[in-house]
């Protein structure tokens, strides 16, 4: 397990690397100054050569891109002129935002799904099945951002029952409240997918051979689906991993919509605004989640399944 | 460059079928818990604003105007201020932090006479060496306290200040770089911290810190989600009405018009058009009026087909249908005959400007040496961004408009920065010569200071224009007026300039902004000015005031 853990960190620095430099690369290329938000229309070529020069846009790109990196590596990503923030307050207190809005939507998604999945796969070709198949299929299908403005038109501006947006922790209830539409809207997708990966596993360990045996020695169907289900949940795990690293990267839609100060939007707003080190920054952060949630996600499923525990040692 | 144009009729828009569901609901389910109903004297009043982000309070803030109308002009005073709690003339100039001011016969040297007994909100007092101290952290790289993102933010107002010296406690004198008798419009925006506060702090922490005179002080700012600002009890002017005023970032339109409807806040900037009606009917405060805004997008004058062809730059000022544009926007713009509008200072009261003709824009066009089909315009425009109405359904409108006398158009969608990086560079420049004709979203005509990137041959520090627009008549009527002594003669060469550039059609002008806002009922005292700003110090919430 140790040996897995190393191997998957050694693996994760080039991983880092290659993404940082890719977005290093692509935010140079993209048409738009990084000091437009900064200086006037009117602005002399000096004071445009100023704020440039501030901003160390003029240095040679290797050597921009070494020293990033080599800040980086001491704790200083760095300092945004557009924000006035250090980028490292800005990123902590992003991440932290988008950190419970993922745990909530991906527990809510992920049990709703494990749940619609047993029941659809458990009664394959019933009423249930089909249900869960059109939800699923729903759930794939609308757009994340569609969804939330509707639910935001129904249940905020409409109804007014729950709060149209914000991050507010003041207190439990409020953070509940708060947390109602980004969830079922976030939660969407992880829902659908654990869905159709649960009914597929469960459809394809019923029919398996060791299901008989259980039967015939006489367990109750109650522990017989345990054994069903611990053995279709290998799958589930693998692409629960996946979504609750795109969860804990923010969806930009999800967070502008509600207002949620997460990853997401200070994506969004540093890409618009050129903003590279705030940029440079949140793709590492997000690519470093992705990295250690895909490494918890492995260590979950080698704990529960012995075959898995078997190919890693 | 030249992106994917985007073709077919005009749909209504994903976000108005949204809005007739929230509307019908909101109809059904009308509550009385409107934001902000405070039992204290003024109420909290809570705002949804168009920008992406709060902005941030530093002299002086960014996020463009909004974020001088709700942070700047709360948190800080300048020397000078609009009058900005009438509705019936342009706002010019008032006294602020200096009481009075004289400019001597050189039209170069203005003295100012500094308002005593004004306090920053730590309590210190401003006095002639804040004024100093301000204008070296803008102007004069070796002070200690030079700040080089403000310099820079703050450059268009601070480009014809020369010098600047302390007389006394009380009276500042500053020389302007030549004859120059718009400083108290450059004035306006110049903001006065404590000088305190950013030696204590310094100017990178300074943010989460601002103080200022004016008639609110920051008690909270969280970076992108929310700033509190509380009535500053010893303003100058006298205590504001609020007690607190809460803002509150939100680019996207459906979501401000949610949080208003659920009382989250009791005022939303630029809701979708489509809503006003049925917001009126539920009660709430609709809020349209001229002001000095407009989208009036520039030729690309460097070369072909728009430089020397008068008649291919009049036939495309002919063949918009503006009412068409200002119906499809439910009535929240108006048809442009000029720069500025009818009744503006700097309106050419003799142009008529260009009306919908498109018989006579076909004409032109064969004057202008081209057959039907045989022109395709690559136009930039900007899909977003607080200030610049509704680009999607008027470039498709444009579009049709300009098929209908023979004329194709590519629609170039770029972001916001790379409208401003355009600016910039240029229209000259490699990266953007490709576009013929590029979106503009002036505040026209707000400050006379701002016809000059637009307008002049050559900007103030020496640039081309970016469009390439380049007129004697123009560069010359401009700067006499800003060198004129009185506010009539002034006045009297802005228009000559703008008569100049309506009869050279140097721009498309198309449509007016009307300014939509929306309030709850119990917004009260509210002034719409023809300004991008308002005064806070007026408005109040609930009935108590």
């Amino acid at each position: 397990m140790i040996r897995l853990v190393l191997r998957r960190v050694g693996l994760a620095i080039p991983i880092l690397v290659g993404v940082s430099v890719i977005v290093f690369l692509l935010m140079t290329v993209v048409p738009g100054s990084p000091e437009a938000g900064l200086v006037p229309e009117d602005a002399t070529p000096e004071e445009r050569e100023a704020i440039r020069d501030s901003l160390g846009l003029d240095d040679p790109l290797p050597l921009r891109y070494l020293e990033w990196v080599g800040n980086a590596l001491q704790g200083d990503l760095g300092y945004s002129e557009q924000r006035r923030r250090e980028v490292a307050d800005l990123l902590g207190q992003a991440w932290g935002n988008t950190f419970v809005l993922a745990l909530v939507s991906a527990i809510f998604g992920i049990a709703l799904g494990l749940l619609l999945g047993y029941l659809a796969g458990t009664r394959r070709g019933k009423a249930v099945d089909r249900l869960v198949s059109v939800l699923s299929l729903g759930g794939l299908s609308v757009p994340s951002f569609f969804l939330a403005i509707i639910l935001l038109a129904v249940f905020a501006g409409g109804l007014q029952l729950l709060p149209s947006g914000g991050a507010d922790f003041d207190d439990p209830l409020s953070a509940a409240r708060s947390l109602v539409l980004p969830v079922l809207s976030g939660s969407l997708i992880t829902m659908a997918i654990t869905a159709r990966v649960t009914r597929a596993g469960i459809v394809d360990v019923l029919g398996a051979d060791f299901v008989e045996t259980l039967r015939a020695k006489g367990l109750s169907e109650l522990e017989v689906r345990r054994h069903v289900l611990r053995n279709a949940i290998s799958p589930v795990l693998t692409t629960s991993g996946v979504q609750i690293g795109a969860l804990l990267g923010g969806s930009v839609l999800v967070e502008t919509i509600f207002r949620w100060p997460g990853m997401g939007l200070l994506l969004y707003n540093a890409i618009s605004a050129r903003d590279l080190v705030v940029v440079q920054g949140a793709t590492l952060v997000i690519a470093l989640t992705f990295v250690v949630v895909n490494l918890l996600v492995d260590l979950l499923q080698a704990a529960i399944d012995p075959r898995v525990r078997g190919t890693m040692s | 460059m030249t992106r994917p144009a985007r073709r077919g009729r005009l749909i209504p828009s994903l976000a108005t079928l949204l809005l007739a569901i929230s509307l019908l609901l909101s109809a059904c389910g009308q509550s009385d818990s409107r934001a902000g109903s405070s039992s204290t004297s003024g109420g909290t009043l809570q705002i949804a604003m168009s920008a992406a982000n709060i902005p941030f309070p530093s002299t002086p803030p960014n996020q463009g105007y909004e974020g001088y109308r709700f942070v700047g002009n709360n948190i800080y005073d300048a020397l000078t201020r609009l009058d900005l709690d009438q509705a019936d003339t342009l706002p010019t100039p008032q006294p602020a932090l200096a009481e009075s001011w004289e400019m001597a016969d050189d039209l170069m040297t203005y003295t100012f006479t500094l308002r005593q007994g004004v306090t920053f909100h730590d309590g210190t007092a401003f006095d002639a060496d804040a004024v100093v101290f301000q204008l070296d952290r803008l102007k004069n790289p070796e002070f200690e306290f030079y700040s080089q993102t403000d310099a820079a933010t703050a450059a268009s107002a601070t480009r014809y200040i020369d010098s600047w010296e302390k007389i006394d406690d009380h009276t500042v004198q500053i020389t302007t770089t030549q004859e120059y008798t718009w400083l108290q419009w450059d004035l306006l925006s110049i903001y006065f911290p404590s000088p305190t506060v950013v030696r204590e702090f310094g100017n990178q922490d300074y943010n989460q810190h601002a103080t200022g005179t004016g008639p609110f002080r920051m008690t909270e700012y969280v970076d992108g989600e929310v700033m509190e600002l509380t009535r500053y009890d010893e303003y100058w002017r006298g205590p504001a009405k609020l007690d607190q005023i809460i803002l509150y970032p939100q680019p996207e339109a459906a979501s401000r018009l949610s949080m208003l409807q659920s009382g989250e806040v009791n005022w939303a900037e630029v809701p979708s058009p489509d809503s006003m009606s049925q917001l009126e009917a539920d009660g709430y405060q609709v809020f349209l009026g001229k002001y000095p805004h407009g989208i009036m997008p520039r030729f690309n004058m460097f070369r072909e087909p728009f430089r020397d062809n008068l008649a291919l730059r009049q036939a495309l000022n002919y063949a918009l249908d503006r009412e068409g544009a200002a119906a499809l926007m439910n009535g929240a713009g108006y048809p442009a005959k000029q720069w500025v509008y009818e009744g503006h200072p700097a309106y050419a009261p003799d142009n008529p400007g260009y009306s919908y003709d498109p018989e006579r824009a076909k004409q032109l066009l064969a004057e202008a040496g081209y057959e039907p089909g045989e022109l395709t315009l690559n136009f930039g425009y900007t899909t977003g961004g607080s200030g610049n109405m509704f680009p999607d359904v008027m470039m498709q409108k444009l579009q049709a408009d300009f098929r209908a006398i023979g004329v194709e158009v590519t629609l170039t969608p770029v972001e916001w920065t790379v409208l401003i990086s355009i600016g910039l560079d240029g229209l000259d420049s490699e990266q953007w010569e490709d576009i013929d004709v590029l979106w503009a979203s002036p505040a026209a005509g707000m400050l006379p200071t701002g016809y000059n990137s637009s307008f002049m041959c050559k900007r103030p520090g020496g640039q081309a224009n970016a469009a390439g627009m380049c007129d004697e008549v123009v560069d010359e009527q401009l700067t006499l007026a800003s060198q004129q002594a009185e506010v009539a003669d002034q006045n009297a060469h802005l228009q000559q300039m703008m008569d100049q550039a309506v009869s050279e059609a140097y721009f498309l002008f198309w449509m007016h902004d009307l300014n939509l806002r929306v309030m709850s009922p119990d917004v009260q005292g509210y002034v719409h000015p023809q300004s991008w700003w308002v005064d806070f110090t007026t408005i109040s919430v609930g009935g108590d005031s």
